[in-house]
């Protein structure tokens, strides 16, 4: 039996406590993963300094350091992250500019909470496969 | 209190006073020329489907052979 795999190390930047709360429980819910959380793009910088994140989901209007001035910055740090920018943000121009400084993927957070779960899903199983895949198998996984 | 006879009481208010005239035709025209605007109104905003196709994924995985 093959051994399961580690959990994800998953860093959140977020500057909303509620939604750090909110994402960090619906993270622990779809993949086994620990969470680092980050309140600002500074903060989010300084924690991939030191520690080495298998995944970023960043938001981008946050004080100190908005995501969209700490995304090139953490790219150059972490050049092979995924970095999901999780944002309210839909216009046109700001995704495109999201695509340019380096990010991996945008996922809207302005969603209805089931949503958001089936798109946190989504992108785990795209990043994430073999991870995504092994926790579905578990019964304990399989929704109640 | 106005005490001198010879300023007038200032005119109580009607609900006529309240009233608001739309011109809809002029509302409608505007809107018209908005909307028909490239350079004007809000920004595009994209939904899901369109964010998705602007990033390059990584190719999802195909079903493992037995």
């Amino acid at each position: 039996m093959p051994a399961p795999a580690a959990p994800l190390k998953i860093l959140l930047v977020e500057d909303e406590a509620y939604f750090r709360l909110f994402v960090g429980k619906m993270l622990r819910l779809v993949i086994p993963c620990t969470v680092v959380e980050a309140k600002n793009g500074q903060e989010a910088i300084d924690l991939c300094r030191t520690s080495d994140p298998d995944l970023i989901l960043l938001d981008i209007y946050m004080p100190l350091l908005d995501g969209l001035e700490a995304l090139p910055q953490i790219r150059a740090l972490k050049p092979a992250t995924p970095i999901v920018m999780l944002t309210s943000v839909s216009e046109e121009a700001v995704v495109e500019q999201c695509v340019t400084l380096g990010a991996s993927y945008l996922i809207r957070k302005d969603v209805h909470a089931l949503l958001l779960k089936t798109e946190i899903q989504k992108m785990l199983h795209i990043f994430f496969p073999l991870q995504s895949k092994a926790h579905e198998q578990q019964p304990s996984a399989a929704p109640a | 209190m106005n005490n001198n006879p010879a300023q007038p009481l200032p005119r109580a208010p009607s609900l006529k006073d309240y009233l608001v005239h739309y011109d809809l035709t002029t509302m409608l025209e505007t809107a018209r020329q908005d909307y028909s605007h490239a350079t004007s109104g809000g920004p595009r905003h994209l939904d899901q489907k369109d964010i998705s196709a602007r990033f390059r994924l990584p190719q999802p995985p195909t079903k493992a052979s037995p």
